[in-house]
């Protein structure tokens, strides 16, 4: 009889399991996500802002159950998606790289749809070097807002937000408000976040940071301007800091107003300088520049005085802003993919 | 007799030394353009010969900003007087300044605002010019005591060494000038 009984244990508890099994985000419903987060009222957000400097760096890992986290530009191996059938990745807005650096979170996104987008928020989950979790929070993963991003289709845009703990991070898009007015909001995130938390392997982000390696070149040359004669000189004998120099010829067809030349800082060993206060997304990267005035086909010498640290005896730079005459500017697209590849050696 | 012979003397010195327009100042303008040149090794001063000595100039961009030397010389290349013009000095400098702000300044410099940087280098080396470096020594920092002498000049003439320096400052272009007054 004890026997039967246990069979019949045995028999139910399977029955239970089988019936759980192909459910795998049923415990987690609609009205739990929507007790955790999509409202953005801006109460507990982050304040975005200018990014100090990020030694550890890698694409972030979003989902949609298929589409790699990375925009496909940037290739590599697609890491491992959320498999729950309840959330799905926003179409317009990508995180093409999170990465930390100093406590803060950087966000790089880029928008792949056709409307303009005004404001966003992220979720992010953030790890340390063993892939371990150091996100706290209990909906299992951390959000940012950035208000007036501005952001125009095909264009990119990076943000930061303070404290924040880890040294990975993963993050995927929260919230879109669109110049047409209307809006977007992610559903089943804690799906995301569960799976996210479970499936993230460090050895990722290096693959992934391997990735950017291959797309980053892209950042060293445009149709509008090319850099050269890049070196340095120390004149000052008052300073140990050292003089930047560099050649920008105009081959757009147009006037070419201002440059800006962001620039990553060396030692004779090819480890990174500080170039901290000034130090922008990385640790030893800054940008100087100003006023060129170049017409159409003409090419000008510039230096940027004590820009450099005494300790740097090597430098990379590339273009990253460029002002016409007509008023617009062009972003150098793969800037921040050159940056998180370059940064860390010579 | 001898008196007479020595009064003879006496007199015979004063009197070239008159002629020769007064007494020569111990600084030499390769002593002064080489302060200058502490700056940026890149500058020269450019000179114009006259009957009593020579006149000379710079006009150069220090840190981006409108910097000038103008003065004269005597016919032994000793500089007589000088002019140095900075545009682009905070209008509050003179308030808070000191050798050591200086010295500090200059340290971490990158990090400090280009007028209040170019500023101190533009009166350390007017002050780093007018010492007098016989030894040839390359002297990058002046001495504390005579950057504070100097810096009071803001509030009226201050001489030091035979020299006179006054420093004015308008909105933002300072003036600095300093005379050999013996």
């Amino acid at each position: 009889m004890k026997k039967i009984s246990a069979l019949i244990l045995a028999a139910a508890l399977v029955f239970s399991l089988a019936a759980c099994g192909s459910g795998e985000g049923s415990a987690s419903g609609p009205d739990e996500e929507s007790s955790t987060t999509l409202v953005s009222d801006g109460s507990g957000e982050n304040t975005p802002t200018q990014p100090p400097d990020g030694s550890e760096a890698a694409p972030s890992q979003s989902s949609d159950g298929e589409t790699p986290a990375q925009s496909p530009e940037i290739g590599g191996e697609a890491p491992v998606q959320p498999s729950g059938a309840g959330f799905a990745e926003n179409p317009d807005l990508k995180v093409v790289a999170a990465f930390m650096y100093d406590g803060n979170i950087y966000a790089v996104t880029e928008n792949v749809g056709s409307k303009p987008i005004l404001n966003y928020s992220i979720a992010y989950i953030t790890f340390d070097n063993n892939g371990f979790v150091t996100t706290t929070d209990p909906d299992g993963y951390e959000h940012g807002r950035d208000e007036a991003a501005n952001i125009m289709p095909g264009a990119k845009h990076i943000a930061g937000w303070f404290e924040s703990t880890g040294s990975c991070a993963a993050a995927v898009i929260r919230s879109v408000d669109y110049a047409d007015g209307t809006s977007w909001e992610a559903s089943q995130l804690n799906q995301w976040a569960e799976q996210t938390r479970s499936s993230f392997q460090v050895e990722e982000y290096k693959a992934g940071i391997a990735a950017l390696k291959e797309i980053a070149p892209q950042a060293e040359s445009n149709e509008y301007a090319v850099l050269s004669g890049v070196y340095m000189s120390h004149g000052n004998q008052f300073s140990t800091s050292s003089d930047l120099h560099f050649t920008v010829q105009n081959t757009s067809e147009q006037g070419i107003t201002r440059v800006t030349v962001y620039v990553l800082e060396f030692d004779a060993n090819g480890f990174p300088v500080s170039v901290s206060p000034y130090d922008t997304y990385c640790l030893n990267g800054h940008q100087t520049g100003g006023t060129v005035n170049l017409a159409a086909g003409q090419s000008g010498d510039y230096s940027s005085g004590l820009f450099l640290n005494g300790s740097t005896t090597q430098i990379k730079a590339v273009i990253s802003t460029i002002d016409f005459q007509d008023g617009t500017i062009w972003e150098n697209p793969y800037i921040y993919e050159w940056i998180l590849a370059n940064n860390s050696s010579y | 007799m001898k008196r007479l012979l020595a009064l003879l003397l006496a007199s015979a010195l004063a009197l070239s030394l008159a002629a020769c327009g007064g007494k020569s100042s111990n600084i030499s303008m390769d002593n002064f353009e080489g302060a200058f040149l502490l700056i940026d090794q890149d500058w020269a001063f450019t000179y114009t010969e006259g009957d009593g000595g020579s006149s000379f100039g710079l006009s150069e961009e220090l840190l981006s900003l409108p910097f000038t030397v103008e003065g004269t010389a005597d016919k032994k290349q000793m500089l007589k007087q000088a002019v140095v013009t900075l545009e682009g000095t905070p209008e509050d400098y003179f308030q808070d300044v000191t050798a050591l702000s200086i010295q500090q300044d200059i340290d971490n410099a990158r990090s400090v605002p280009i007028g209040r940087l170019a500023t101190d280098f533009a009166i350390s080396a007017v002050i780093i010019g007018l010492l007098d470096r016989s030894d040839e020594e390359v002297m990058q920092s002046a001495p504390n005591d005579r950057i504070n002498l100097v810096l009071s000049a803001i509030d009226g003439p201050q001489t030091l060494d035979g020299w006179t320096y006054t420093i004015d400052l308008t909105g933002r272009m300072l003036t600095i000038t300093v005379e050999y007054t013996g």
